[in-house]
């Protein structure tokens, strides 16, 4: 991950007088010349929407003279937390007055870009937006405090080393005056922007690492909170698609009579992928699509069949792949061990069904375009919509939307939702919205690939393990995709190793001499998949967890103290492992239950969690508890870090208990949430979670709770009735889940 | 007259088709051949889902629990803020994704058929205690005219119907009132 | 045309007569705050009060609405406990997203006004009809216990 902060890779910021007074921060760095996006969703934030004249592409923050601070977010609001967590960070180097601070989603420019991705996109993917902004928006603050601090030192005449602030306030105790930052805005703007502001000693923060309310809790508790789905605009007409039943059928004839004579149904348009019905409102819209009379040309289509392909991939496990780690000499520990034991896993398609549908707002008149939706990438959305509609970067106004929940599925790098709209709104020269209706985003693809894993030990005469081997098998969307690690090796013209390309787990922990991990990464491009929160570490990590936890039990050994004996090298695993087995206190269940355990580490975070389970003679499971520790560096809101786990263990049982999305001869069998059943609160054990400070730069948390989950609960159920879960979901099993 | 012995005909031929495969199938067969083709009909998943005795009603051909945790409540319609009106309106939603019918709700606990053999339901059914104080008349009525009962025969989406058809029943049930409900 | 009361006041809207109640609220009256999340009444995110009683308004067709008092997450803060079940719902950090929980407030809120000391088996019979994806629900049950011990 790059270590360039956004000041020091565009070495100046430009600040200057906003409009009607205050202090407008902006980058100097900035080349768009968008100039009528007001980049603010209403209402959103709890601020009024300033006036598009007051805004510059560029600003990074508003001091406005009654002493309020807006702080502009690059990354996506998904429930993550953005919109409170970054807006923390710059306010903690500003030493603002929390409670007069407010965020706010900024317009899509090159300098909100996420420096994790070499500042070159807007993309809220991988546990980035806390890792990504985190040393840029220090910086911001920092430069800005400065800034206040000479503007009051000039006013009053003094050393600005003898000043100090606290609450947007510069104090002078000498002189036993003070200014706010409001006061001084106006005169701080005329001061040079120090291009190397120093940066707090973490132990004087204030802001970070306290876990004020969420800027955005009151307009989501009472329906005022814009979503994409919510905007509405003058003369804007709604569209539902018609899609192919398999991927990439094509409309080769279509029978529109009947939908047009549907009430409040204007028009019904073909496009590249489906045919859209355009009416009045959603109703007639959807009574529109069930009318028409389509058939599809399936030449090109998918016939992906789920049986057939997980056969396919069990026989791939056979064939070596491609390596992505080699310690050691596997093939040498293996002919030496007194024994070699393996297992295979595998896991469905899965969809994100994020609770908000996938939309997406249009109006496009021609010759420029204005474009809303909840969105990851927003970038990506938007090259995508200047190459569908014909126009430049600067004729698309796009609004990147909070999105009532994203897991991976709105990051989608071929921007599919937004390419329909586009195609939609390029023949209608209306302002649109296309909504998919939840069985539209069931059956829409884009799922996490299914996977089959291969893992294996050696164990040698003094019971140790001596070699250990993984092999995947995936579909390569994912890891082609898999910009992470792409972006970076791009951004520095190479072309990055295969296994720099995927997101497979490398990574594991334990102290093994002999290791080889190696993958095949299946070609399907009738299959459209992509990652869903946790991506490859979901399959891998389950299959490494719950087989390491069969071989402490074949020698013998405590599950939790064999992997601490294997973790000596790590003490940051070492260290959360300790501290779940203390708040669950492990090995002493509550009577009747059984209790498993797991270890990672990703996105620069550690996580190891407790599972405590009990299973009745008739296979009803039911999940009691979930302890988690994790360690992510630095946690700039803990109880939004909490809240991330909760959500993670939440998000992983729904998967690991009913995840399974089917496909027969290509056509997918499930459709909302009756056939794809989620969590639901009667469903849902006490969630506990512990953060073990350790004081690290930042780490990711929005997917660190979600792979250890299943290990665990498998590794519970094995003690509970001595069976071991090869396939997920746990349905297929036949439990019952309580 | 003509009409009149069609009509007994068919219903004994229906008798004699339903009494053979359910010889075959299982041993649920009513003593008396008339109540026959109304057991089948009221121990159909349509039926004996919302005629459980059970705290909670069942979904599905596969009478699964009903999801959302749906419960009985202390008036048979579900707990006292999630009521079974809360998804169920008064018809089926126009794809028939989501079945309705007016007063939706469970029979009550002494109606619960689930487990009864054929004669144990009849004695049930038209036990007074049990039934909801009906005659069989009332029985007649009640199984011919309710909304809900009727709503097993347009259960909308891909929902199974009962084995009889509905005009079949209510002669059924004619004729097992007639010979005075026979069990 | 149809006359429906939401929020106390009357509203005359033209509209196919099967059209649900949800959209007629979304689009018609511009109420956004009740969500579209399934169509099918499996999820919740879509939940009005219907004279009281927490209601799927995606599957109500607005010519069942009649003269039924309808009430939607824009106006519950009007309510004595709707209010205190925003407060708490923010004081915990409850949203994650916040898409589901308009309908987790409208759940919520007829629950404790049912019962002001409700059981976590009260909780799950109320709520298990609204899904988070998010995951919220422990904080969903820890707010609902705290307004139900503190402040009822």
């Amino acid at each position: 991950m790059s270590k360039l902060t956004m000041l020091s890779r565009r070495n100046f910021i430009r600040v200057s007088v906003m409009a009607g007074g205050g202090l407008l921060v902006a980058c100097g760095g900035g080349s768009s010349s968008s100039n009528n996006n007001t980049g603010t969703p209403p209402n959103n934030g709890g601020e009024p929407t300033s006036p598009a004249e007051a805004f510059q592409v560029g600003e990074f923050m508003r001091i406005s003279t009654d002493n309020k601070i807006t702080i502009l977010v690059g990354a996506a609001e998904i429930g993550q937390g953005a919109l409170t967590a970054i807006p923390m960070i710059v306010a903690e180097e500003l030493d603002a007055d929390w409670s007069q601070v407010s965020g706010e989603l900024s317009p899509v420019a090159a300098n909100f870009n996420n420096p994790y991705f070499q500042n070159l996109l807007q993309f809220t993917v991988a546990s980035s937006a806390i890792r990504g902004y985190f040393e840029g928006q220090r910086s911001v603050g920092a430069a800005v405090r400065q800034m206040l601090v000479s503007a009051a030192a000039k006013r009053w005449g003094v050393d600005p080393s003898s000043l100090r602030t606290e609450s947007s306030y510069v104090i002078d105790d000498i002189g036993g005056r003070r200014a706010s930052y409001g006061e001084l805005s106006s005169e701080a703007a005329q001061e040079r922007v120090p291009s190397n502001p120093s940066l707090k000693n973490p132990a004087d923060y204030r802001i970070i690492g306290s876990s004020p309310q969420r800027l955005d809790a009151a307009a989501k508790t009472d329906g005022s909170f814009q979503y994409g789905i919510d905007v509405d605009i003058p003369g804007m007409l709604t569209a539902v698609i018609a899609r192919p039943p398999r991927f990439n059928g094509q409309a080769l004839n279509v029978d529109d009579n009947a939908a047009l004579a549907v009430p409040g149904v204007r028009g019904v348009y073909t496009i590249l992928g489906g045919v859209a019905v355009v009416a009045d409102d959603f109703w007639a819209a959807d009574k529109g699509r069930k009318a028409l009379q389509i058939q599809w040309n399936e030449l090109l289509a998918g016939r992906t069949d789920s049986d057939t392909q997980r056969d396919a991939y069990n026989f791939r496990l056979n064939l070596p792949g491609v390596p992505i780690r080699s310690d050691g000499l596997v093939l040498l520990a293996q002919t030496l061990a007194s024994e070699t034991v393996s297992a295979d896993y595998y896991f469905p398609f899965m969809a994100h069904a994020a609770m908000e549908p996938l939309n997406v707002v249009v109006d496009y008149d021609g010759s420029s375009a204005e474009i809303w939706t909840g969105t990851q990438s927003a970038t990506l959305d938007k090259i995508f919509a200047g190459l569908i509609l014909g126009l430049l970067p600067n004729q698309i106004t796009f609004h990147a939307m909070p999105a009532g929940g994203g897991f991976g599925r709105r990051g989608n790098p071929l921007a599919d939702y937004v390419r329909d709209a586009c195609g939609v709104a390029k023949q209608l020269r209306q302002p649109v919205k296309v909504v998919w209706t939840r069985e539209d985003d069931m059956k829409g693809g884009y799922y996490r690939p299914a996977a089959a894993v291969r893992v294996s030990a050696s164990i040698d005469s003094a019971n140790n393990i001596s070699a250990w081997t993984h092999r995947s098998v995936t579909q390569d969307v994912t890891a082609l995709l898999y910009a992470e690690n792409l972006l970076d090796s791009l951004a520095d013209f190479t072309l990055p190793p295969l296994k720099e390309l995927t997101d497979f787990e490398t990574g594991m922990p334990y102290k093994i001499d002999n290791v080889l991990m190696d993958a095949h990464l299946t070609v399907n491009l009738n299959m459209p998949a992509l990652w869903m929160r946790s991506v490859n570490k979901f399959s891998d990590v389950f299959a490494q967890e719950t087989f390491i936890d069969e071989l402490a039990l074949k020698v013998n050994k405590n599950p939790y103290s064999f992997r601490r004996d294997l973790l000596s090298e790590k003490p940051r695993h070492r260290a959360v492992l300790d501290a779940v087995a203390d708040a669950a206190n492990w090995g002493f269940p509550v009577s009747g239950r059984s209790q498993g355990i797991a270890v990672m580490g990703h996105w620069n975070s550690f996580v190891a969690q407790v599972v405590e389970v009990s299973v009745s003679a008739n296979r009803e499971l039911t999940v009691h508890r979930v302890v988690s520790a994790v360690d992510c560096g630095t946690a700039v809101n803990p109880d939004l870090v909490i809240a991330q786990v909760e959500s993670a263990v939440v998000f992983a049982l729904s998967s690991i208990l009913f995840g399974e999305i089917l496909l027969e001869d290509g056509v997918v069998q499930q459709s909302n949430f009756d056939d794809y059943p989620v969590l639901r609160m009667h469903q849902t054990p006490t969630i506990e979670t512990v953060i073990v400070n350790s004081g690290e730069p930042v780490g990711g948390v929005g997917e660190l709770g979600v792979p250890c989950v299943g290990p665990a609960l498998a590794n519970a159920i094995f003690g509970a009735i001595g069976e071991r879960i090869r396939e997920l979901p746990l349905t297929r099993s036949n439990f019952k889940i309580a | 007259m003509t009409n009149s012995m069609t009509r007994t005909a068919r219903l004994i031929f229906t008798l004699t088709l339903l009494g053979t495969s359910t010889l075959l199938g299982h041993s649920a067969l009513a003593q008396s051949p008339l109540f026959q083709p109304l057991y089948e009909v009221l121990s159909h998943p349509r039926c004996m889902n919302c005629h459980t005795i059970t705290d909670f009603p069942r979904q599905g051909d596969e009478r699964r629990r009903h999801d959302q945790l749906v419960v009985r409540g202390a008036d048979n319609h579900g707990a006292p803020t999630l009521q079974c009106s809360a998804c169920h309106q008064d018809n089926n939603v126009a794809d028939g994704a989501v079945p309705g019918a007016p007063h939706w709700g469970l029979a009550p606990l002494s109606m619960g058929w689930e487990g009864l053999s054929a004669s144990q339901l009849c004695q049930v059914l038209k036990d007074k205690s049990k039934n909801g104080d009906r005659s069989l008349a009332d029985l007649l009525k009640h199984m011919s005219e309710d909304d809900l009962v009727l709503w097993a025969w347009t259960p909308g989406g891909n929902r199974t119907t009962p084995p009889l058809s509905q005009p079949a029943f209510v002669e059924a049930v004619q004729a097992w009132v007639n010979a005075g409900g026979p069990c | 045309m149809f006359t429906i009361r939401v929020n106390g006041i009357a509203h005359t809207v033209d509209v196919s007569e099967d059209k649900p109640l949800l959209w007629v609220l979304r689009e018609n009256l511009k109420l956004t705050g009740s969500k579209y999340g399934c169509g099918q009444a499996l999820c919740g995110a879509c939940t009005v009060h219907i004279d009281g009683q927490p209601t799927r308004s995606c599957v109500m067709p607005i010519s069942a609405v009649g003269d039924k008092q309808v009430r939607t997450i824009e106006d519950i803060g009007n309510e004595h406990i709707g209010g205190l079940v925003q407060a708490t719902w923010q004081e915990l950090n409850v949203p994650q997203c916040g898409y589901c929980q308009s309908g987790q407030i409208m759940a919520a809120t007829a629950l404790l006004k049912d019962n002001s000391s409700p059981s976590d088996q009260d909780i799950d019979k109320a709520l298990s009809g609204n899904i988070c994806r998010c995951g919220t629900y422990p904080r969903i049950r820890k707010a609902i216990h705290k307004i139900a011990t503190e402040q009822l």
